[in-house]
């Protein structure tokens, strides 16, 4: 078992990473909360579509490359879209599972059948990543996403938005009367936090309530969308 | 193994239509048949075969170790192997990384042995053959292997805070290992239609598929939305979330008598 | 057949817009620009590109607090490119504390070691994203190598600097508040003297990732200014151990059942208490690079009615500073990267031939060139 990677330089394997001690002023950080996102695009020159999307807590570059040829053998009638999502802080594992379930959502409002035997890769970098949770990304990957198609000229029919209330994420397209993708993870109680999560609400009260909040967050979209 | 554009259509018409008829004739809540095999392997804690009645198969072998719980916090491991899948493909990482979050709800406490020491369990998985989305069929896996597991008994005292001794177990007598594993449904959403447990060819008409996670009467989080396949995706009703819900609230209980 | 030879054929010169030109033959278009005067990215032959940069603002002792790892970063922007490096710590116990038994052994203090290995290196790992997955590729091994030889041979990272002065956790067994002592502070003379006296010794390692985003042209200089300015804004967080531990045994249990003993350590780093990692910062350069390249004298641009007859045999050839685009990084053979300080002092030159015509004078004008580079790149930073 003893693989070392000889491509990298990644000093003696012996040495243990920092660990910093526990400290008191976690609270300081949820004090300048702001949430909303600002978005940018087209900064990244050697890929098709690129954008930034960040707050203050997270810091997210979507690079869209495609649609371009496959290694596919076979006829494809439709497009293949593929996620790779890079980050310091999350396990691979977890990350694939969320590249799947935003491929499902992304497939949803793609017109995949406009591009044959072609695919299209997103590579999403975690640039700052201050929030605890995937679960929290999603409304921020969605929207990076979008803008990053949109810089790349490909064709969507919706331009669809995600809200994360108590712990679950809900995709909604069509301004909120479609459900494209809903993500519910276990909660993990830190000692430090728990006031803001409720376990006795119903999931559909969850879809409610984000389907009214879609509204502003996609208004906001579009009217950065229409100035790119 | 692929379906052609007419027969696809085919099944999407008769699916989605209000009278949806399933191609092998099932009710919209029944699961296809399974055959589970407990305990045949000899040199594990605990092992469960299941093979449903497409000819998807899986076997599960749980094992055990005894760790010092205050350095060991995850003290269920899922390991997933899928054949003729690697290792680092989309599909195994998604559904392990989806196993372990699952398990993460299983109570550790029954696991504990001394103040000290615990049990570790190690599930792994492998599937042999699959032909549609696996995870329901993993998760009955897991359940029967797990309620099937016995553990050594320990005969050391419990309190060994004060004292270097390590746990030790009697020699041949075992306990079973009481705990109560979730279990996972796959529902596929066709027009405005739930199908529990899909089958392959209804799998690739699918506009959406729910995954819903199940533990002693209620459901519980992970609750995931996934594409069953790459054409057909699309969004669906709100409601219908809630309607797949309670279809898994109603019938789940069932489940869990006939696999018991 | 004697009519067809009669028919008279006309061809129409083919042209294309520069874009399309600078596509299906860079080395031409490349030319044809020289021979102007500029370059394909409209910037004069010794013109450097302008960077921009935001010093540490991704690391823990960043404007914002964050809850990170991160004990140093620098991102840096240059053109279009952008590179993001940030630096994070790990902590190694020292194996081998022979260098003062061995002077003692022998009785000689002053044992000339050789400089370099009072030195040390970063670990760095580079990520050029160009969307593709998988292993990196040849160019990225290449670079974290060249960035991990000129960081050990400029001498930047002395391993002093990288001790660990470990303090110690006290829990106060009255009311159970948990203080840390360091060494050097001044409330420790209630103590016992040999608290201090552990007998394991740690340093710290650095290890940098480097990540290229939207690359033009070649990234060495680019990567290694941006790991210099990181570098500079490292802060290192102290490190104690806690008081139970100093005295912690620990039985293993090997197979031949013989129980060995060996003391433990879990080192934990202060939250927040920190220093600045003191770097021989006189021995800090930054990196430009340069490339000559032989023109091409059919491709100059003539005037219409001029009569001279072209010189074919007297090559000309020029000197480009911050090579950038697809078109130079391919067509130019003859590459020079040079990292130098402020006052011209160099810490590396290397020169790839290639088929250009490199005269004495270019050198020189070229190592001028870095030195107002550094200097340039230096004040950036204050």
């Amino acid at each position: 078992m003893n693989v070392q990677d000889r491509r990298r330089i990644l000093g003696p394997a012996s040495a243990k990473p920092l660990v910093f001690a526990n400290s008191n002023e976690k609270q300081s950080l949820s004090a300048l909360n702001n949430d909303e996102l600002n978005f940018q695009n087209g900064i990244i020159s050697n890929s098709n579509g690129s954008s930034i999307v960040e707050n203050n807590k997270m810091s997210l570059l979507t690079l869209v490359y495609g649609p371009r040829s496959t290694r596919d053998v076979s006829f494809q009638p439709n497009c293949k879209i593929n996620i790779i999502i890079k980050s310091e802080k999350f396990e691979t594992k977890n990350l694939k599972e969320l590249s799947q379930f935003l491929i499902s959502v992304l497939q949803c409002c793609v017109c995949l059948e406009n591009y044959p035997k072609s695919g299209i890769d997103i590579f999403i970098n975690f640039n700052i990543e201050d929030e605890d949770e995937l679960v929290e990304y999603i409304p921020a990957l969605v929207s990076g996403c979008i803008i990053a198609l949109i810089d790349a000229n490909i064709e969507i029919t919706d331009i669809i938005g995600a809200i994360t209330l108590n712990h679950t994420a809900v995709c909604l397209g069509q301004n909120g009367d479609q459900l494209l993708g809903l993500w519910k993870d276990p909660y993990k109680f830190n000692n430090n936090e728990s006031g803001d999560y409720d376990d006795s609400i119903p999931l559909s009260e969850i879809i409610k309530s984000c389907q009214e909040k879609i509204i502003v967050s996609k208004q906001q979209l579009i009217r950065f969308i229409s100035n790119m | 193994m692929s379906l052609s554009v007419a027969e696809r259509s085919y099944l999407f018409d008769s699916l989605s239509s209000p009278q949806a008829l399933r191609p092998d004739g099932r009710l919209a809540h029944q699961l296809r048949p399974i055959e589970v095999y407990i305990d045949f392997l000899p040199s594990s804690n605990g092992s469960a075969r299941i093979i449903a009645s497409d000819g998807s198969e899986c076997i599960i072998s749980v094992k055990s170790k005894v760790v010092d719980h205050a350095v060991e916090k995850d003290l269920i491991q899922v390991d997933i192997d899928i054949a003729g899948e690697r290792d680092d493909s989309l599909l195994v990482e998604s559904i392990s990384s989806l196993f372990n979050k699952i398990i993460d709800t299983i109570d550790s406490s029954k696991l504990q042995l001394t103040q000290k020491y615990s049990f570790k369990i190690f599930i792994d998985v492998l599937v042999l053959s699959s032909y549609s989305y696996p995870v329901s069929l993993i998760s009955f896996g897991i359940y029967s292997a797990l309620k099937s597991t016995y553990l050594p008994k320990l005969i050391s005292s419990f309190d060994d805070l004060e004292v270097e001794e390590l746990p030790t177990f009697h020699d041949y007598d075992l306990v079973k290992l009481d705990v109560s594993p979730p279990l996972v449904f796959v529902l596929a959403i066709i027009g405005d239609n739930i199908f529990f447990d899909p089958a392959f060819n209804e799998s690739m008409v699918a506009n959406n598929g729910l995954i819903i996670s199940w533990s002693q009467g209620k459901v519980i989080a992970p609750v995931r939305t996934i594409a069953l396949n790459d054409t057909y995706v699309k969004g669906f009703k709100p409601r219908l979330v809630e309607d797949a819900i309670e279809l898994v609230n109603k019938y789940a209980q069932d489940i869990v008598k006939t696999l018991d | 057949m004697s009519n067809d030879l009669e028919k008279t054929i006309d061809i129409h010169p083919v042209s294309f817009t520069p874009e399309v030109l600078a596509r299906i033959s860079p080395e031409l278009s490349l030319q044809k620009h020289l021979s102007l005067g500029f370059r394909p990215s409209l910037k004069g032959f010794e013109e450097f590109r302008e960077i921009q940069l935001n010093e540490d603002f991704l690391s823990r002792y960043g404007k914002e607090h964050k809850d990170n790892n991160i004990i140093g970063s620098n991102v840096l922007k240059c053109g279009d490119t952008f590179v993001v490096t940030t630096i994070t710590g790990g902590i190694i116990e020292d194996s081998v504390v022979y260098k003062n038994m061995e002077n003692e052994l022998i009785g000689v203090d002053d044992i000339k070691s050789t400089d370099l290995s009072n030195y040390t290196s970063i670990y760095p790992v580079v990520e050029v994203e160009r969307g593709r997955a998988g292993a990196c590729t040849d160019e990225e091994m290449a670079l974290s190598q060249r960035l991990y030889d000129y960081v050990l041979y400029s001498k930047i990272l002395p391993k002093e600097a990288l001790k660990v002065q470990p303090g110690i956790r006290i829990t106060d067994n009255n009311n159970g508040n948990a203080k840390v002592i360091y060494p050097d502070s001044s409330d420790n003379s209630t103590l016992p003297d040999n608290v201090f006296q552990i007998s394991k010794k740690w340093s710290y390692l650095l290890y940098a990732k480097i990540k290229v985003f939207s690359r033009t042209g070649p990234v060495f200089d680019l990567c290694w200014n941006s790991l210099m300015y990181a570098l500079q804004s490292v802060q290192l967080p102290r490190a104690f151990v806690d008081e139970r531990a100093t005295d912690l045994k620990m039985t293993i249990r090997t197979k031949g059942r013989n129980a060995t003993i060996r003391e433990t350590y879990e080192i934990l780093s202060d939250p927040c208490q920190q220093y600045s990692l003191r770097l021989h910062s006189e021995n800090i350069a930054y990196a430009s690079n340069y490339g000559i390249i032989n023109l091409d004298p059919e491709a100059k641009i003539t005037e219409e009615n001029s009569d001279e007859d072209i010189d074919m045999d007297a090559i000309e050839s020029v000197l480009l500073a911050d090579l950038d685009t697809e078109a130079e990084e391919n067509s130019v053979n003859s590459t020079i990267s040079v990292i130098s300080n402020s006052e011209g002092g160099l810490k590396h030159v290397s020169i790839f031939g290639g088929d250009a015509k490199i005269t004495p004078e270019m050198l020189k004008k070229l190592l001028k060139l870095s030195q107002k580079r550094a200097c340039y790149l230096e004040d950036e930073i204050k």
